[in-house]
């Protein structure tokens, strides 16, 4: 009942036209940023950050959790049509949503993933709504130990965000390290890589994710010339509504994605485009007809887009309640939290409730919005994205050089990004993965000032860590992912020689 | 793609050899805990070390490969080139035409001459976005954007 009460006060604190526009907007910029490939939720916050600058901090939240939602909406709309997923969790939307569109049925496979985001996104907003106070609730006696084992815990999800290469991703995690470590020292009063003064205040972390997210992939873009080739729109309203036998069909995988995208969300380090896959492949285990699977199976094409938007608000547990953000985009999320002034962890529910359910009642509403906007609003959807597409690379880089400008109002933010920008470009095409950089980024001083707070508690011992029993259980838990995660590396390395052979 | 890769590399290695240098010149340790110098080196050594990793695993990947690929073709590379370069011009322009300016000019070229869109689209383009921009950041978001200085 708490809870509720708690979103009532979230929807009373929101509702307001200015709140409402801006929702409404974010969500339709995310839609659109997620559909346009290469650019996923990571780009899409990272780019309307510096538009919050100035904004009380529920409207700058609003705008960020629309934005969001909107990105795992609009992944869909290019898988479909001309079968380039916008983002890596459409890749299974793209299996059975682009057949659909080749029998002639794109508007239906538009209609009914739109509906499927809808029942996600909503059934992990009402496990959001109710698991976040209780997490919270046991979290909330932490002290400096658990909370920089918390933060090693979270560092520790680069060996799921690694990719293919964990000798990578340790160095750009230990990069990332390293650049939040520029600046002050707040405990000692010493400033660390002080090359110019600009660096005192440390690099700013929206300047390393708009260079890293937006320059480098206008970058690529610019080197391969890429361009959509996307029709006119011929669909009519009516065809984006499924049946009632289509509804029948899809209510159940609809269900298990939704059930298995937000558990998969709340582990660290999972996210989408995992939580599609899996609830694709057990959609196809289960199946009367697995054949149909590939070829316009409306059960394929349900289950893994429940299963992408179930996916946000199951992310969203552990970063509100434990600091811990499980992905790139939940990264760029905690980095904007602690950017105005929140503390994301146990206690954030305590200082900052208010702001947190309205956060959430903010979610639920851009769930709302985005559900009619993609029914009705598909054609515009497409004729903007046809039309910025062509334009994309000097439109994104202006918006980039503009944004960092307003940082700080100076030139050094928008070097930065430059900067960033060719980092990221070789980072993409030598296969370093950018989220263990990003995560590094935000968490380094955290991490940091934990384990000095902790050190000097014991007096100079490092056996604080073992002799409190929830340090410790996060001490085994790491232990028991880091052998998990060597385990399955050697199995996979030791099927690939038999492949091999 | 073998050479860049190892450049690359190289470069991280530098850049630990920077870090663990800016830590040394700090203290290690302070009363009961650690000092503003320790995680550098730290850290230095553990960028270090993975570069190494990273330098063996990319000798084991070539060895593997039988051909090697381009790391950009010559088209890509001029059109990333003049990209790159005449954005570096319009950041640097800004102080004499202001931001929004030098922005217009920018993306004029880009269209123009990268894209290979026609004078008019290019011109439309760029000035509608631009106002857009304007717009947005200057009106509604109150950011005072650097203005003509002749």
């Amino acid at each position: 009942m708490e809870s509720i009460q708690n979103l009532l006060i979230g929807f009373n604190d929101i509702f307001s036209v200015y709140n409402m526009i801006i929702i409404f907007l974010g969500s339709m910029f995310g839609t659109i940023v997620g559909a346009l490939p290469g650019l996923g939720p990571s780009a899409g916050i990272a780019l309307l950050i510096p538009l919050t600058f100035g904004m009380p901090v529920g409207s700058a939240l609003s705008l960020l959790v629309g934005a969001y939602m909107g990105t795992m909406y609009g992944g869909r709309i290019t898988a479909i049509l001309i079968n380039t997923p916008g983002d890596a969790p459409a890749i299974m939307t793209a299996q059975d949503g682009y057949p659909l569109m080749l029998q002639g049925k794109g508007g239906l496979a538009l209609g009914i993933s739109a509906f499927s985001s809808f029942i996600g996104g909503i059934f992990g907003l009402i496990v959001l709504v109710f698991g976040a106070p209780i997490v919270s609730k046991v979290a909330i006696n932490f002290g400096p130990p658990e909370y920089f084992m918390l933060m090693v815990l979270g560092l520790s999800t680069i060996t799921l965000l690694a990719g293919k290469s964990m000798s990578k991703a340790v160095m750009m995690a230990l990069v990332g390290f390293a650049l939040g470590m520029v600046g002050s020292d707040y405990v000692s009063g010493f400033v660390r890589f002080d090359f110019t003064p600009e660096l005192i205040e440390g690099v700013d972390f929206v300047a390393i994710i708009i260079g890293l997210y937006g320059i480098s992939e206008v970058f690529l873009n610019i080197e391969n010339l890429v361009h959509l080739k996307m029709g006119k729109p011929s669909f009519k309203v009516k065809e984006f509504i499924p049946s009632i036998s289509d509804i029948k069909k899809i209510t159940m995988p609809t269900l298990r994605g939704s059930l298995i995208g937000t558990l998969i969300g709340i582990l660290p380090g999972a996210g989408g485009t995992i939580a599609t896959f899996l609830s694709y492949a057990t959609e196809k285990k289960i199946a009367k007809n697995p054949e149909k699977f590939g070829n316009g199976a409306i059960e394929g094409l349900a289950a893994p887009e429940a299963a992408n938007n179930a996916s946000v608000p199951g992310a969203l547990i552990p970063l509100i309640t434990l600091g811990i953000p499980g992905s790139g985009g939940t990264a760029i999320m905690l980095g904007a939290l602690i950017m105005y002034g929140l503390r994301p962890g146990p206690l954030l529910m305590v200082e900052s409730g208010r702001l947190v359910w309205l956060m959430i009642a903010g979610l639920i509403i851009a769930n709302v919005f985005l559900l009619f906007s993609n029914i009705l609003l598909i054609p515009v959807f497409i004729n903007i994205i046809r039309m910025i597409q062509k334009y994309l690379s000097p439109i994104v880089t202006v918006l980039c050089i503009l944004g960092a400008y307003s940082l700080n109002y100076g030139m050094f933010n928008i070097w930065i990004v430059l900067i960033f920008g060719v980092l990221g470009y070789f980072m993409k095409k030598f296969d370093y993965p950018s989220g263990p950089l990003i995560l590094s980024v935000v968490l380094a001083p955290l991490t940091e000032n934990y384990f000095r707070q902790s050190i000097m508690l014991s007096r100079g011992s490092f056996s604080i860590f073992l002799t409190r029993p929830v340090s410790l259980g996060i001490i085994l838990l790491l232990i028991t992912i880091f052998a998990f995660s060597f385990i399955k590396k050697g199995r996979n390395s030791k099927n690939q020689d038999y492949s091999e052979e | 793609m073998k050479l860049m890769e190892r450049i690359f590399i190289i470069g991280m290695m530098i850049f630990s050899g920077l870090v663990i240098y800016e830590g040394i010149k700090l203290p290690i340790k302070s009363e009961y805990t650690i000092g503003p110098g320790f995680l550098p080196i730290v850290i230095g050594i553990g960028i270090f070390i993975s570069s190494i990793s990273c330098i063996v695993q990319s000798v084991y990947k070539y060895k593997k490969l039988d051909t090697d690929t381009k790391f950009i073709s010559k088209e890509g590379a001029t059109r990333l080139g003049i990209f790159i370069a005449v954005l570096t011009g319009a950041l640097l322009l800004n102080e004499i035409f202001g931001l929004l300016i030098s922005m217009v000019v920018f993306m004029i070229v880009i269209l123009r001459y990268v894209e290979k869109y026609s004078w008019f689209v290019s011109i439309r383009v760029a000035i509608i976005s631009n106002i857009i921009f304007y717009l947005i950041f200057e009106i509604w978001l109150r950011v005072p954007l650097p203005g003509i200085n002749l």
